[in-house]
Order: C-alpha cells, then sequence, then structure tokens
C-alpha cells in the first residue's frame, strides 16, 4: 500500500474516515494475544468506516490494488485474527453500533456488527429477553467479533453457540458487492432454502467478506437462576460428577471449574472468597429457569455430587447465588495476580476436549507448567471441556517468554491427542493456523476452494486460519 | 516514575480492551487511540525504543481526562491514568512543555505574578466577556480568544479575591476546633461564594478558620502536564505554608485540590525524604469539606433551616469512588437538609468531561462527554446540581446553557450555607424550584 493509495482511499471514504498517522496505527497493531504483543503487526492505515454504505467503495478500491483489508471488533481477540500480519487497510467497525431493530415477538434483533455484546443485552433484559451467548468480554465485544470467531462462552452446554443465534447477515464481499444472507426480506427462524452462506461466515474470521449487520435469534430470560459449588479431592473426580449429572437428567446452563491453581489466585485477588484451599478443583453449577425447577435442579446436583465430593453447597437465594458465583467471576482477573510483577498472556488459552478427558487435560496442563516452570492457572467452562489456560510470566524475560510458546505447543498439542480441537471459542487467527492441517486435513483444501471463489485476490484478512 | 519503571508497569496491560467499556473519549471517538488499552500499546513501543512519533505520541496522551474511570475497572489492576501521566513527563523531560504551557506555567509557578494577574482579571473581563442575562452564573465572550471555543460559557472571575476579602483568622468564641481553609484556585478568584460559604459553615459549627494568604495552587495542571519539576515546586510551597499552622485539619473544597495534598504530592516527591515526612503531618488531617462535616466534625443538623428543592449529585473523579472517597458523605450533609430531596442520575461518578485543562484544548470532544452528563441531569428532573469541584461546576453550567437546560450548578456546602442562613434568617430564604 502506498501513499497514492492512502491518498485514493481518503478521496473515497473521507478525510475522518481513513488514518495514517503512525502513533494512531500503532495502536492497531495487536489483539490480545501474546504472538501480538511480541510481534507488533503495524497496519498500513486504519478506516473506521460510520455507515455499513461506507465499505463497499473502499473494498473495490482494495480489490483492485491487491491491499489486504482486515476486519478489526473491539480488537478482544486471542488468536491474532484481526491483525495486520502483512500491512495492508485494518477496518475498525466500533463505530457501526447501531441497533437497528429489536422484534421481541418474532425472537429477533437486527444489529450492526460493531455494537457491544453487552450494551444489546442490556437493552433486551429491560424487554425481558437475551442474546444467549455469553463470553467473558461481554462488556467489550463486538457482535461483528463473535459472529467472525464463534465465540460463546459459559452458556454454551445448554444454549450453544453465536452460530445457533445468527438467522442472516449483511455481507460486504471483497469486490465490494452487497449480499444478504438467510434471504433478503426473511425474518423466519429457520429456512431450508438454498445453500446455508449464514453459517459459512460464521467462524470465517473475517477471510470471506466484512458482515455489516446481523439478524440474531434472541431469547426470553430466564425467570431465576440457581447454583451448586462442590470441592473435589481429585481433578478425575470433578470429572466424574459433571458426567453423573447429566445422567441425572439435570442440564445445568453452565458448569465451570477451576483447578488448584485458580482457586489460589482468585483467593488471593479477593480473600472475603471462602475456596477450600486443599481440592484440587471445584465446580460451579448453574442451573436456571422457573423458581420450582430451579431448586429442585440445584438441589440434586449437590445430591448427585455428595458421594464424590469433598464438600457441597447450593442455594437459589438471589444474594447468595452472586456471592458464590463471585468466585468465578474474579478469576480471569484474578490470574495474573499469582505472580507480582508478572503478566498473565494468551497462549495455548482455549482448548477444548471431550468430557471424559476433561481431568486427564486438566492433569497434562499441569504438567506441562512444570516441564517449563511455568505457573499456569486454569479455569473454564467444563460442561463442554472448554478450558482457559492463563500462564503467569515475567515479558521482560526473555528465557520465560521462548519457554512459554513451548507450553503453548504443548497445550495444543495435548488437546489434539486427547480428540479434542485447539480452540473452543477464540478462533485460529494466526497463533493456531499451524494445526488446521491436522484437525482438517482434506477438509482444510475445501476450505481454500471456497476462499479462493469468494476472495480471489486473496485481500481479506490474508495469512490466516492455514488458508 | 522513571522510564524503566514506567514500561514494567505498561506491560502488566494484558490488552483485554475492558478499558473501552467504561472510558468516556473512547465512547465518543471510537478509535483505538482515544482508549487506554491504545495509548499504553503506543507508549510501550516509544519505551521499547520503536519509532514513534513524539507529536502524535504527545496528542495521544493528551486525549485523556485522567478521570481514572479505566484504572478503577481494570482487571489486571493497571492504573493507566497514572501511566498516560508518566508518558507525559517523560515527553516533558525531553522536549519541554508546549510554549503555551510553558508561558502560563512560569506566571503560575509565581505565586505573586499569578495573583496579581488574577486579581487584574476581574478589571479587565468586562471588555472581553458578557455576562449572561438569566440564572446561570456565567459569561461568553465578546470575541474569538486563544484555548476559548466561541459559543463556550465561561464563568467571570470575582470583583475581589476570597483570600483578600478575609483576615488570615478567623476566629470565632469557644473553638471546637482549627482549621486551615486550602482554597485552590477557583473558590479564591472564580467562585468565592464556594469559598464563603466554606467558611460560613465552618464558623456555624464554631470552628475557626485559618486562611494562609501565602498559600498557592495546588499545582494539579502543572503537573498533569508533564512539568513534574514545577509539580514539586509548588507542593513543596504548599508543604512549608501549611507545615507552619497549628490546626487540627486542613479543608479542601476541589476532588483536585484534596487529591493533591492525599495522593499527589506523595507521587511526586518520592525520592524527598525530607518533604515527604512534613507532608505525611498534613496529609493525614486533610479533608475535603463533606468529609469533614460527617466524619471528623459532624455538623450540628438542628441549625439546617429549610431550603426546598429537587436536587441532583455530580460525583466529580478526583473526589468520589476514584478519587478521595467522598460520595456518601456528600449525600448524608444534604440529605440533613430540610426540604431536600435527592433523584440520583443513573451514573452521578461519570466524568462530565471537564479534564482540567482538557475542555480547553478539546473543547468539541469535551463537550459531547458532558451532553451525556447533561442527559443525564436532565432524565432526574431534579431543578439544581450540586458537585464538590469547580472545575466540573464551570463545565456543567457551560453544558447546561448550551443544551437550553433550566438546572443551576453549585457547590455543595453553598447548599449547607443557605440552609444555615435560611434557620438564621439572616439571608432571603431561597426557594429553588424543581
Amino acid at each position: 500500500m502506498n501513499k497514492h493509495d492512502i491518498e485514493q482511499l481518503i478521496t473515497i471514504a473521507g478525510q475522518d474516515k481513513i488514518c495514517s498517522d503512525q502513533a494512531e496505527l500503532m495502536c492497531y497493531a495487536y489483539d490480545s494475544s501474546l504472538d501480538s504483543q511480541l510481534n507488533k503487526y503495524m497496519p498500513d492505515a486504519v478506516f473506521t468506516p460510520r455507515s455499513a454504505e461506507d465499505l463497499p467503495a473502499v473494498l473495490a478500491y482494495c480489490n483492485e490494488h491487491n491491499i489486504p483489508v482486515i476486519a478489526r471488533g473491539a480488537g478482544t481477540g486471542q488468536c491474532g485474527g484481526s491483525v495486520a500480519t502483512g500491512g495492508g487497510l485494518v477496518v475498525d467497525m466500533s463505530a457501526l453500533n447501531k441497533i437497528v431493530e429489536v422484534d421481541t415477538d418474532n425472537l429477533q434483533v437486527i444489529v450492526e456488527t460493531g455494537v457491544v455484546h453487552a450494551d444489546l443485552n442490556q437493552q433486551l433484559s429491560t424487554l425481558g429477553f437475551s442474546f444467549p451467548p455469553d463470553p467473558g468480554s461481554t462488556k467489550m465485544a463486538t457482535i461483528g467479533g463473535m459472529i467472525s470467531y464463534n465465540a460463546s462462552g459459559m452458556r454454551a452446554m445448554k444454549y450453544g453457540t453465536t452460530r445457533e443465534y445468527v438467522l442472516g447477515l449483511e455481507v460486504v464481499l471483497a469486490d465490494g458487492r452487497v449480499i444478504t444472507t438467510g434471504g433478503m426480506n426473511c425474518r423466519s427462524l429457520k429456512t431450508a432454502s438454498g445453500y446455508e452462506l449464514t453459517k459459512l461466515f460464521v467462524g470465517s474470521e473475517g477471510t470471506l467478506g466484512l458482515i455489516t449487520k446481523a439478524r440474531l435469534k434472541i431469547m426470553p430470560l430466564p425467570e431465576t437462576k440457581g447454583i451448586a459449588v462442590a470441592a473435589f479431592a481429585k481433578l478425575g473426580d470433578a470429572g466424574k460428577a459433571v458426567v453423573e449429572v447429566f445422567r441425572n437428567k439435570i442440564v445445568p446452563s453452565a458448569i465451570e471449574i477451576l483447578d488448584k491453581s485458580a482457586i489460589k489466585a482468585a483467593t488471593m485477588y479477593k480473600p472475603s472468597i471462602k475456596l477450600p484451599q486443599d481440592a484440587a478443583a471445584v465446580l460451579f453449577f448453574e442451573v436456571d429457569g422457573p423458581p420450582p425447577g430451579v431448586t429442585y435442579q440445584a438441589q440434586k446436583i449437590a445430591e448427585v455430587c455428595q458421594p464424590i465430593a469433598q464438600e457441597v453447597s447450593w442455594t437459589d437465594e438471589p444474594a447468595q447465588v452472586k456471592t458464590l458465583w463471585e468466585a468465578r467471576s474474579v478469576v480471569g482477573a484474578a490470574s495474573g495476580r499469582v505472580r507480582p510483577g508478572a503478566t498473565r498472556v494468551y497462549i495455548g488459552e482455549d482448548i477444548c476436549v471431550p468430557i471424559t478427558n476433561v481431568g486427564a487435560a486438566l492433569e497434562g496442563i499441569q504438567e506441562i507448567g512444570e516441564k517449563y516452570n511455568t505457573i499456569i492457572v486454569t479455569y473454564g467452562h467444563v460442561a463442554d471441556g472448554n478450558f482457559h489456560s492463563a500462564p503467569v510470566i515475567d515479558l521482560e524475560n526473555p528465557d520465560e517468554i521462548e519457554r512459554v510458546k513451548k507450553v503453548g505447543d504443548e497445550i495444543h498439542e495435548m488437546a489434539l491427542r486427547l480428540n479434542g480441537t485447539v480452540t473452543g471459542e477464540h478462533g485460529v487467527g494466526i497463533v493456531r493456523a499451524q494445526y488446521m492441517e491436522r484437525e482438517h486435513g482434506l477438509a482444510l483444501d475445501v476450505m481454500r476452494t471456497i476462499k479462493q471463489a469468494l476472495d480471489p485476490n486473496n485481500i481479506l484478512n490474508p495469512g490466516k486460519m492455514g488458508l | 516514575m522513571k522510564a524503566d519503571a514506567v514500561r514494567r508497569v505498561v506491560n502488566q496491560c494484558v490488552r483485554c480492551g475492558q478499558c473501552r467499556s467504561v472510558c468516556p473519549v473512547f465512547q465518543e471517538i471510537r478509535t483505538e487511540a482515544g482508549v487506554a488499552r491504545g495509548k499504553l500499546a503506543l507508549l510501550r513501543s516509544f519505551l521499547e525504543g520503536k519509532d514513534v512519533p513524539e507529536a502524535e505520541l504527545q496528542g495521544v496522551l493528551n486525549k485523556c481526562l485522567l478521570c481514572k474511570t479505566c484504572g478503577s475497572q481494570c482487571p489486571s489492576g493497571v492504573a493507566a491514568d497514572e501511566l498516560v501521566l508518566a508518558g507525559r513527563e517523560l515527553l516533558a523531560e525531553k522536549n519541554g512543555l508546549s510554549p503555551i504551557k510553558k508561558a502560563i506555567f512560569t506566571v503560575l509557578k509565581n505565586r505573586s505574578a499569578f495573583d496579581f494577574c488574577l486579581s487584574m482579571a476581574s478589571l479587565g473581563q468586562r471588555f472581553g466577556v458578557k455576562r449572561l442575562k438569566g440564572k446561570h452564573l456565567g459569561a461568553i465572550a465578546r470575541f474569538p480568544m486563544p484555548g476559548l471555543a466561541r459559543r463556550r460559557i465561561i464563568p467571570m472571575f470575582a470583583d475581589k479575591p476570597l483570600r483578600k476579602q478575609y483576615p488570615e483568622v478567623i476566629k470565632v468564641k469557644q473553638p471546637k476546633a482549627r482549621v486551615a481553609f486550602f482554597t485552590g484556585c477557583m473558590a479564591n478568584y472564580i467562585y468565592t461564594g464556594a469559598g464563603q460559604a466554606t467558611i460560613d459553615v465552618l464558623l456555624a459549627n464554631q470552628i475557626e478558620v485559618v486562611l494562609p494568604k501565602m498559600q498557592h495552587c495546588c499545582g494539579y495542571p502543572v503537573f498533569t502536564s508533564g512539568d513534574a519539576e514545577g509539580g514539586r515546586l509548588l507542593a513543596r510551597h504548599n508543604i512549608d505554608v501549611f507545615s507552619e499552622l497549628q490546626v487540627d485539619a486542613v479543608i479542601t473544597v476541589c476532588g483536585s485540590c484534596g487529591s493533591a495534598w492525599r495522593h499527589e504530592y506523595q507521587r511526586l516527591l518520592t525520592d524527598d525524604a525530607q518533604y515527604l515526612k512534613k507532608l505525611e503531618g498534613i496529609s493525614c488531617k486533610t479533608y475535603d469539606i463533606a468529609e469533614y462535616l460527617t466524619e471528623v466534625m459532624p455538623l450540628d443538623k438542628t441549625a439546617l433551616g429549610e431550603v426546598k428543592a429537587q436536587i441532583t449529585i455530580h460525583d466529580p473523579c478526583h473526589l468520589g469512588e476514584r478519587g478521595m472517597g467522598v460520595t456518601k458523605q456528600v449525600r448524608q450533609l444534604v440529605s440533613a437538609i430540610p426540604g431536600i430531596t435527592i433523584t440520583e442520575m443513573k451514573q452521578p461518578g461519570r466524568c462530565c468531561g471537564s479534564g482540567g485543562s482538557f475542555n480547553m484544548a478539546h473543547y468539541d470532544l469535551s463537550r459531547e462527554i458532558n451532553d451525556c452528563k447533561i442527559a443525564d441531569i436532565a432524565k432526574t428532573g431534579a431543578g439544581l446540581v450540586i458537585t464538590g469541584c469547580s472545575s466540573c461546576r464551570m463545565h456543567l453550567t457551560d453544558g447546561l446553557v448550551q443544551n437550553r437546560k433550566d438546572q443551576i450548578v453549585m457547590h455543595t456546602v453553598e447548599l449547607l450555607a443557605q440552609a444555615y442562613a435560611a434557620k438564621q434568617g439572616r439571608e432571603k430564604h431561597q426557594h429553588i424550584s424543581s
């Protein structure tokens, strides 16, 4: 991308929407991944559209001149998906943040893709509804980012991932044409008409088109919530308890796990949180629904866990639910504090394994941490076997950085060995591209064919997903 | 903070982006350089010796209100405002201040010159500004002035500075306590009514007031611009003046002045053991007026007369939760006044967009941030806004006028003084319609 291109883009989009100041560009050289902290990926320019109509002409120019175009939401991703690995134009979608239509009677909303998840749910909650996928980054993650990386969060076991809630999309293709998937005027909740293009774009990480609007399915908010907390002497027992709960026909809305290191981190961060320090793991079961059902389920989970666990408690009192949930909610923030002066880094942070391998995966992560003398705090969505391991290192120490890279690689290798996947909800980007061949085999070739058909000049987020 | 130390702390930002959900600047401009994460990333590159254009870096670091909202909610506990400040200091050390700031601070750091200029300003101002008609206390410039948006409403300088209106010691019979009043510049030169109200309320509670003539600006505008040495100069001067006094407490009526005494002087004087020791003796007995009248010397509630008003409270960044932690004390005080109804805003602690000199350098942006605040105020239906910071008061007044709202703004202590006056019957009982 040269000076002339930037001038042309300014002519097309307007001076206020294209920026090429060095300092501004440096603020777009990263996401949350360790990789993008170590290798700053500078774009050549940043484009901040103020409406979806600003995009087609810019895309058409970039396509014609082979300029890479990298979509970016809130930049909260952890796989380097929204960084410009080979320069180009980063498109910051943050300002496309209008909730276009709320239609609770038809269980759907239409939003621009820069809308922040928490803002959408805040508005929906006043009407008694919600968009169920619930990422930990709710306060900043954009709907566009969630769609592009098929985000989910802790309630995926019962409510599913973002993919299950996307009914239709407005997409600007590489050459600037605009399509609507899911039917131009369609307001139905399902369709059997044509190829399922909507789901193709979900999880495509900005490699097939720029998603500007989404029609999303919403659900009534559950009336009430309850919680059961169980502590276990062995990691394997925690896995057994999860299986037992399902066997007893209970489907919790979330099952979260803290391992020993995470228990320590949460306690250090907030000593008022009372967690058993000698436990190998603590499970948090959240149940939701009408009040009698919630009470029954919470009680039943406690009964089921009783013979396996060290200790169990449950409640359906809203204030107590909040208190018990607190330990889970602080652990992400707490991780970095287990080692003063050190930093939690995002690498190998999103593996997902079968429920029956949960114990093995947790033990494996601990062993890898010991092998490389690296503190790893692990917590996650055990209901679907998805773990967030948080290595805590001194970023000023090159040796620690080299070691943690090996930690990340070994965690990913272990996930594949345990019949799992390297990413449950964060996506591939650049940091997990190397595993795509092994996970998908020939199917990766099909993905490349699709990419080639929709983006022949390979301008859309090039170098991502191993494509 | 030295460059190495800054780099280590900057590294603790994990770039989760949570600051995007709370930063008032980002919520208006929606670009990454506007938010703490972007600023810290840029600062990190600069400290790592990467090729960062310094003028651009300065521009990015200046676009911060220092409202502390990001730091207060950062999961990793990174106080980004302190790092932005450290960045400004590093740049000022390297390149010096901008010529305008340099000129202004040269006058400001000289106490008598500063006092002379601001005292004279009251005489000259009528040629430059005209007073607004109606109940809003403000004025508008008659012709374009540097650093002042044309439509902007500014307060008038007082005819006579507060400290020249009183003797150095204002005595009461059988005093229950003796306090020193650190007026700050705004209550001394502009909102003298707030200063008078403070003295009235203290006297009504039988507290003797010392008004040191030699006190000077707390230094906030100076050290937040990166001039740490200038900040130290003012800090040492004030510490010298106040450490000589035999008083039970030091009272402030501005969150920034109070924060300077409580937090900032300590940061500035980290390497100066002698002054740190002197400061310790003062900062531990420095209180905002609302704090003092609730927790140290609870006021005489029986002497409060009726003031009929529906009010709402704006919690300033440096006085409220993120600063001195004075919020409930304000509510305790005003709810003790008969006739007062408090209707809270949705976000009483959200920054009003003033940010010291930020509102001069980035008026349009600070106006947009302030417009959110004004909308929040309007929704309460209150007729009166009270706050404990004169800089917020100035910006809120401008916002109310720009948005054609009828609410008026006053300092918390002025409302209290009205209540005392109402009981004493020596001043007209003021009904403020809601």
